[in-house]
């Protein structure tokens, strides 16, 4: 059987490598680029400028975006690292190139008090408050006349300048599009790595990434002040190349162009953002052309024309132009033989995981009452129950996703973590009833969340590719997770083409990654044809006994529970009806009672 | 601050606000029932009063025609939709000439008599007919999109309609007569009898939307639409319906406000913009949720927005967004729980 696998595997390693299409994108965008900057006129240039400052905005946006937050307000920060640098420079005398950062530290700060201050809203009350702020902070440039010059706008803001030597706009530009390149290299390395994968669980599974050891609201607002930062890094770019700043540049409207950007090129990755500016850039320029110069139509149709074409690419292409440059990713050759020992740890001190007195009530509805489990140290331990008897409430209390009511979780007899993010870190690992992966990563991506907490690169550390190691060692013990649930042909395939079955598994392998000593299952049986069941039950066991693992098994496939679990939990109508070994269990009138509705 | 100051303050707060409130209503409506947060709504607040303007200058509205041209557009479409479902071609066609048929004989009508009513009626479905054809085209092709790239779609609409609204009105302001020029005096200010009917329009339709969607069968229909579109489909809730018949309810409410605003301000352009933002700025207080509550927060901007206006008139909008922060933090701590993140 391992033999038979592992042929499989050395087919599927991947072939010769073909060039990937979104890098050729790149290319072409990179040599044009610079094609404009060194030939082209200035006009030219001075669009090439505005586009990469566009780009610059767009990434940030772009990737906050991909974690799930909006920001309608976003053309406030790129106002704000703006008139900061220019009324630095002007009015405190501070050379350009110390402004700039000034500025970008100011709005890095601001960021990070309306974070504070506002990402604990939900659903749509953040996009509001980013609209809000942002309208606030565009009314403060026009009606402070005295520091801004208000409405009419800020002139003579001194450009680029290094020793006293003024930057031409094609030097400046040079300069902008080398901070892009920076950025794209930088961002693609976020987006594959540990903080990026988890970013785009945000979204849908924040409670999945919590118990992976993810800090939630931090996370957020570390994403959220970075792409602060970067538009005020724009602004003040912008600042040194126009020489002249108007409030209506970071108003609402500039605001939500960002977002039209960041939406049409798509938010998947870095090159979205490049892709959005450039093609919103192409439309507005293409549209003033035609329109205005060739068919001498008054102004308005422009931008009519443009929203027509806003609306037709967005219910065309919802998820954005990058959706239809297919992508290679690196798929590093598959590991061959993959001994567990490789990766594995060693065993485990076994680790008992009890309730006592638990009792949980959701308003007037009590999910459970008084119930006390003693889960035994490196033993599969079953919990079983009809619908409704409080087994997904009881493991959620367990893994602290719910706080109980009343009553203890002790893990070794000390008191479990208060928030589940710290639970992982104590070694207790879980799945989820309903299957929670994130669609758009692949199946590989998927488990290495499991590995968060073990982890410690963040967003920096991935930026300048110091993460190298980590991931490699992470990479690595994924796939040999990935092998023992018997899915390490599909490690590279997106999660949303597989059946529900392999979804299960991927989650047992993902709660693998953080290497529990308790390890919970949500049931993982559910959807999985009957060799898979049969691979789970031998799985489970090898966890036992080769791992030394403490194994709780929520599950309705009988067959399963009897033919695995040391011993057994029965729950029902939210109180503890029997435990025992397997053969009690079965034979426990109570039990049968409960399945069958018999007479007692 | 004397109290006669803070009573007039009070008082052009609450007109103020009142003329927010339709177009927060609107938003309010649109967005509960098809979890659109309609940028555009303004737009059509403008239109109501432009339309109402040409044609009580006796001049058939060039709005006319392109209602028709849109409808048009959506009659091939329904029309091919229902060849594809292999469905009567007849049953469209009827219902949209008789739209057609209707609004013709409202408008010229309305344009050659000077009967008001019958010139707001006009101009009310008009503009209310816009909302359905909307619709239609840019969120039914998509509806489970999210709610950041229906939002992006609306501002697409609304880079579409305020060119319009420039191209056939032009640049230059309307005057358009109040249905009254009455005034009362309450204490020391006095009030337009305009004001007074624009606060009523306000109160009677946050009780009407309230009660509707509160207590009648079809209302819950109706907010199930947006919760959950598969049930509420399975459920033989036509959504289809529900999102047209949402869009022509709340572009006539935001026309409707447009014509009753017109007469204080002079219909131009670019008038729904900014009341649009402020009834926006209201409505975010009910969460975008809730009428109550909306009618409750365009007063609290309107009121705000005067007082503020007293204190430092430059930075009195800086001093109205900033109050949704407060806002939005204290309905998040106390209704949070009830938001589904999408």
């Amino acid at each position: 059987m391992v033999m038979n696998s592992m042929n499989t595997e050395r087919v599927k390693a991947p072939s010769a490598r073909r060039v990937d299409p979104q890098r050729l994108v790149l290319g072409a965008v990179g040599a044009l680029v610079v094609v404009l900057l060194l030939a082209a006129s200035t006009y030219y240039v001075g669009l090439v400028a505005v586009l990469g400052v566009h780009a610059i905005v767009v990434i940030g946006l772009g990737f906050l975006m991909a974690s799930g937050q909006i920001s309608l307000g976003h053309a406030a920060f790129v106002g704000l690292g703006a008139y900061g640098s220019a009324l630095l420079s002007m009015r405190l005398g501070m050379p350009v190139l110390l402004a700039i950062p000034c500025a970008v530290l100011l709005c890095t700060l601001v960021g990070y008090v309306l974070a504070k201050l506002t990402l604990q809203l939900k659903g749509h009350y953040l996009p509001l408050a980013t609209l809000a702020y942002g309208m606030a902070i565009t009314v403060c440039f026009v009606a402070a006349v005295d520091i801004t010059g208000g409405a009419s706008g800020l002139t003579d803001v001194r450009p680029l300048s290094v020793f006293g030597h003024a930057f031409s706009t094609r030097a400046t530009a040079t300069v902008i599009w080398v901070i892009v390149a920076l950025l794209l290299i930088g961002y693609a390395r976020i987006y594959r790595g540990r903080v990026g994968r988890v970013a785009r669980a945000l979204r849908s599974n924040s409670v999945m990434v919590g118990a992976f050891g993810v800090h939630v609201p931090a996370t957020r607002t570390r994403i959220f002040v970075l792409s602060a930062a970067l538009a005020g890094l724009a602004g003040a770019l912008y600042a040194c190349y126009m020489q002249f700043l108007s409030p209506s540049t970071f108003s609402l409207i500039p605001s939500v162009s960002f977002l039209i950007m960041a939406v049409l090129g798509g938010v998947a990755g870095p090159l979205g953002a490049v892709l959005g500016a450039a093609f919103f850039m192409l439309i507005e320029l293409a549209a003033q052309h035609v329109i205005a110069r060739v068919l001498e139509l008054p102004g308005q149709v422009e931008t009519m024309v443009f929203g027509v074409l806003l609306i037709t690419m967005l219910l065309k292409w919802p998820d954005g132009l990058l959706s239809l440059i297919p992508t290679q990713e690196r798929k590093p050759p598959l590991p061959d033989a993959g001994t567990p020992a490789q990766a594995e740890p060693s065993r485990r001190a076994p680790a008992a995981l009890a309730a006592h007195n638990v009792t949980k009530k959701f308003g007037g509805l009590t999910a459970l009452s008084d119930v006390s489990v003693a889960i035994p140290g490196g033993a599969i331990t079953g919990l079983i129950g009809p619908n409704g008897a409080g087994k997904s409430t009881l493991f959620n209390v367990l893994t602290h996703v719910f706080e109980a009511t009343s009553g203890s979780v002790t893990l070794n007899g000390q008191p479990l973590p208060k928030t589940s993010q710290d639970v992982v870190k104590q070694g207790v690992a879980r799945t989820f009833q309903h299957v929670q992966l994130v669609q758009e990563l692949n199946v590989l991506q998927n488990v290495l969340i499991g590995g968060y907490s073990r982890g410690r690169a963040g967003l920096f550390s991935a930026a300048f590719g110091l993460d190298r190691a980590e991931e490699a060692a992470l990479s690595d013990e994924a796939l040999v997770a990935l092998k023992r649930v018997g899915l390490l042909d599909v490690a590279y395939t997106r999660v949303s083409d597989l059946p529900l079955g392999s979804q299960r598994l991927i989650e047992v392998a993902r709660a693998l990654l953080a290497r529990p000593s308790v390890l919970l299952l949500d049931e993982p049986a559910a959807g999985l044809r009957a060799p898979e069941k049969e691979r789970l039950g031998r799985l489970l066991q090898s966890l036992r006994d080769e791992s030394g693992m403490t194994i709780l098994l929520v599950e309705h496939d009988m067959e399963l529970v009897m033919n695995c679990a040391d011993y057994i939990f029965v729950l029902n109508f939210g109180m503890l009806l029997a435990q025992g070994r397997p053969d009690e269990i079965q034979r426990h009138p109570g039990v049968i009672n409960a399945y069958l509705g018999a007479e007692t | 601050m004397d109290s006669s100051t803070a009573i007039f303050l009070g008082l052009d707060g609450i007109t103020n606000g009142a003329v927010y409130a339709l177009v927060a209503l609107s938003l309010v409506l649109v967005y509960t029932t098809t979890r659109v947060v309609n940028v555009a709504q303004g737009d059509f607040l403008t239109f109501g009063a432009l339309a109402f303007a040409s044609l009580a200058a006796g001049t058939l509205t060039p709005l006319l025609y392109v209602v028709l041209g849109i409808g048009a557009v959506c009659l091939v479409i329904d029309l091919r939709r229902a060849r594809a479902y292999k469905r009567s071609l007849l049953a469209p066609l009827v219902r949209y000439l008789a739209a057609a048929i209707i609004l013709c004989a409202l408008v010229f009508a309305a344009s050659h008599s000077h009967s008001m009513p019958l010139q707001m009626l006009a101009a009310l479905l008009l503009v209310a007919a816009m909302g359905p054809l909307v619709y239609q085209l840019t969120v039914e092709p998509n509806p489970g999109a999210s709610i950041v790239v229906l939002l992006t779609c609306s501002v697409g609409v609304t880079l579409i309609l305020q060119p319009l609204g420039l191209l056939l009105w032009g640049t230059e302001s309307l005057t358009v007569n109040p249905i009254s020029d009455a005034r009362v005096s309450l204490g020391p200010a006095d009030l337009a009898v305009q004001s007074l009917l624009i606060l009523s329009a306000a109160v009677v339709m946050t009780l009407a939307l309230f009660v509707f969607f509160r207590h009648s069968l079809y209302g819950k229909a109706l907010r199930a639409a947006s919760i959950n579109r598969e049930g509420a489909l399975y459920c033989g809730v036509p959504v289809g319906t529900v999102g047209r018949l949402s869009y022509f309810i709340a572009a006539g409410m935001s026309a409707l406000g447009g014509m009753l605003l017109a007469p204080l301000v002079t219909a131009h352009y670019e008038m729904g913009f900014i009341v649009g933002i402020k009834g926006f700025v209201g409505a975010v207080t009910g969460g975008l949720v809730t009428y109550p509550l909306s009618l409750v927060g365009v007063f609290l901007v309107g009121i705000f927005e005067s007082f503020s206006a007293f204190f430092s008139s430059a930075f009195r909008d800086a001093w109205v967004f900033a109050l949704v922060i407060p806002i939005l933090l204290w309905r998040n701590a106390y209704h949070g729980d009830e938001l589904d993140e999408h």
